[in-house]
């Protein structure tokens, strides 16, 4: 199905939906623009890329497992009980204004999260109760290497939408049924003619254009292991990294979190909260041992785990080219760098 | 001859006494040139020193987080370019006695002036950027789908605007002439607006800004006097003063400490409030310290190595806190 919706509905689609479900879109915050729960008095701007990913409606940056409560007996102190709460949350979402990677990213998620093996529960309820329209990139940046790790700027995998602007209208495909029931919305009408859906192809094949292959990923996994003993390489590669979370909190893909317990005299929650395999506490063992305690370690896992671990175990790639990482990294490391260091 | 030269000179000369030397390449764009570890003469040719050289290296010093290895090692010595500004931190540093001054080279930068991309980004889109040239007070900005004229004093970054001492404090080499300073005064101009708001203001405008901290710790571990890594108190259990959470009053909260801990040890590098993905102006924060430790203590930290910050040391009567 295509239909289209003028520019300036957008605002009136965004209130329609937030009234059935919860939505996400990239609205401006401060200087920044970030993904956040939409609201009628949020700015909403599609036009610029996003600091943030969309990860984050998916799985939040903390979420409570359990909600935890001791109690002592007034009769006898020497009981306590005990109750345990868990709730997992079932809010219908949109996901709207993503870019085609940022929607890929989910693929690895769904790997690790709902594939075969574990199954985690508070990842999967929202996710399948979610869906995503996104819009061509059809001006890609600089950081951008979509094509490279196999996607692309009118990529329609994983939306169920696909808006592209052409003039003063986004054009909207509808890739699955829930697609479908979002573009009954009364703010989009049917394109008439053949024309438009020209335009529509036109734009998407000169987006992919844009945008150079960087390296081939052929083989790439096993041309990581070959490569992990020479710390020379990764060191001189990652000498400048200061083990700050940007790169993992920014990426579409990171998918790593830390539990902890976290409440006052007996009462509180469990919450898992987000983690970043760039700080040494990631590994940290309880006798003092580390690991990963020097930064090329750590970095060296990063760009394993999603060139290499990723390949091997679940046949995915778990980087989606987005670029948030080296947009946003207070040195300017270039993943892309490292990675074409491991190939040549 | 062009201070760039001169730079690449001296590298040349000093690389065999050291492991490595610190400067700044080429980036993914030519705004964010990216920290370069010149360990080989070959290197050298890739050096760089433009508007957009900001990193401040004197954060590489720290033993925690010395490089290549986050490991300290004893027995190596580095070199590393660094500007008016990070010579403060390194002052700071020697003072606070975790880094020795036998263990690195420094090639003094006098500094001109540094471009605050976050003030560029709101004259113009840069993620599309593709020449920028600066001719007398102006800069001359070209992206893939506008071209600009800004005047500088719009886009440098505050600290440059009031840039007090552009020329290194402390140095083995100095590379190339001496730049003028320029006037401190205005510098807490944002500061002192903000102290005239009501505290529930005050309150509101933190919760907002802290609300869209993803809490990277990039403001921390991009600070050259935050090196105590992991066992920041925002990260341990034992004692556990803070939730892992990402509720706006945790967010806040850390800020609030990582700022105290830096009360009198601050410079004003900006390095905290550069990196924040999601630009919040941590400066502002940084500033009201270093403008309160002022008034208390008439002290501006890093300017003298030989003087002991007045949080490390006690007097019975102080002479500004009745
Ligand atoms: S964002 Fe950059 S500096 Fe921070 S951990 Fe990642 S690579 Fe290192
Ligand atoms: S690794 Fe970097 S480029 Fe790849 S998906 Fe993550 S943030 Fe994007
Ligand atoms: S750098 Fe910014 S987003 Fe990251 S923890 Fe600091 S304040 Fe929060
Ligand atoms: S707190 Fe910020 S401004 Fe102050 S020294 Fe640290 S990084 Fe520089
Ligand atoms: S905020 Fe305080 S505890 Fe944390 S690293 Fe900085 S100085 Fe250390």
């Amino acid at each position: 199905m295509i239909k289209k919706i003028p520019l300036n509905k957008v605002k009136n689609l965004l209130d329609d939906l937030s009234g059935d479900y919860k939505v996400f879109a990239p609205v401006k915050n401060g200087r920044s623009i970030i993904f956040d729960e939409y609201r009628s008095d949020k700015e909403v701007n599609l036009e610029k890329f996003s600091v943030t990913s969309i990860k984050e409606a998916l799985f939040p940056s903390h979420e409570a497992m359990i909600k935890y409560d001791y109690k002592k007996d007034p009769s006898d102190l020497s009981k306590t009980s005990l109750s345990l709460k868990s709730e997992v949350n079932f809010d219908k979402t949109v996901i709207f204004g993503v870019h085609p990677c940022d929607a890929r990213g989910f693929f690895t998620f769904d790997k690790v999260y709902a594939g075969n093996g574990y199954r985690d529960v508070y990842y999967k309820t929202k996710r399948d109760a979610t869906a995503i329209v996104a819009i061509t990139c059809a001006n890609p940046l600089a950081t951008c290497f979509c094509t490279t790790v196999g996607g692309s700027p009118a990529d329609s995998e994983g939306t169920d939408v696909l808006l592209t602007k052409v003039d003063e209208f986004y054009y909207a495909e509808s890739y699955s049924e829930k697609g479908e029931l979002l573009l009954k919305n009364s703010n989009f009408s049917s394109p008439q003619g053949g024309v438009d859906n020209e335009q529509v192809l036109k734009i998407k094949e000169e987006a992919v254009q844009k945008l150079d292959k960087n390296f081939s990923t052929e083989g790439i996994e096993n041309k990581l292991l070959k490569i992990f003993s020479d710390s020379d390489y990764w060191k001189n590669a990652t000498s400048k990294c200061l083990s700050c979370g940007i790169c993992t909190y920014v990426c579409p893909t990171c998918y790593c979190f830390n539990i902890t317990d976290e409440g006052v005299m007996g009462r509180g929650e469990r919450i898992r909260s987000w983690d970043s395999c760039m700080f040494p506490l990631f590994t940290l063992e309880a006798s003092g041992h580390n690991p990963r305690a020097r930064k090329f370690e750590r970095y060296r896992n990063r760009i394993n785990h999603k060139f290499s671990y990723l390949v091997i175990r679940n046949n995915i790639i778990g980087c989606v080219g987005c670029g948030r990482c080296i947009r946003h990294c207070p040195v300017s490391l270039d993943i892309r760098e490292v990675v074409k260091g491991v190939i040549d | 001859m062009d201070r760039l030269d001169i730079l690449k000179e001296k590298v040349k000369e000093i690389l065999p006494e050291v492991d490595f030397v610190i400067g700044y390449s080429k980036g993914f764009d030519i705004l964010h040139p990216s920290p370069y570890f010149v360990s080989e003469e070959r290197q050298i040719r890739n050096l760089i020193w433009d508007e957009f050289c900001i990193n401040n290296f004197a954060n590489y010093l720290p033993p925690p987080k010395r490089v290549p290895n986050g490991l300290f090692k004893q027995d190596e010595k580095i070199g590393l370019v660094v500007k008016g500004c990070d010579s403060r931190s390194i002052i700071q540093l020697l003072q606070e006695e975790i880094i020795f001054r036998d263990t690195f080279i420094i090639l003094g930068m006098p500094c001109e002036m540094k471009i605050d991309l976050k003030k560029l980004r709101e004259k113009i889109d840069i993620d599309y950027i593709q020449s920028f040239n600066v001719s007398g007070d102006k800069a001359e900005v070209k992206t893939l789908l506008e071209k600009k004229t800004i005047n500088l004093d719009e886009i440098l970054y505050d600290k440059c605007l009031y840039c007090k001492y552009p020329n290194p404090l402390i140095y083995d080499y100095l590379i190339g002439d001496k730049v003028n300073p320029r006037s401190r005064e205005g510098f807490y101009k944002d500061v002192d607006e903000f102290e005239m708001i009501s505290n529930e203001e005050k309150i509101s405008c933190w919760e907002k800004e802290f609300d869209r901290c993803i809490r990277c710790y990039a403001c921390r571990e991009a600070c050259p006097n935050c090196y105590c890594q992991y066992q920041c108190i925002a990260q341990t259990r034992r004692p556990h003063w803070i939730s892992q959470s990402t509720e706006t009053i945790d967010k806040k909260f850390f800020q609030m400490f990582r700022a105290f801990h830096n009360a009198g040890r601050c410079t004003d590098c900006g390095e905290c409030d550069r990196v924040c993905p999601v630009g919040i102006p941590i400066s502002k924060i940084m500033k009201k310290l270093t403008k309160e430790v002022l008034r208390l203590f008439n002290y501006e930290a890093g300017v003298d190595e030989k003087l002991i910050p007045p949080l490390m040391t006690y007097k019975r009567e102080e002479d500004n806190i009745g």
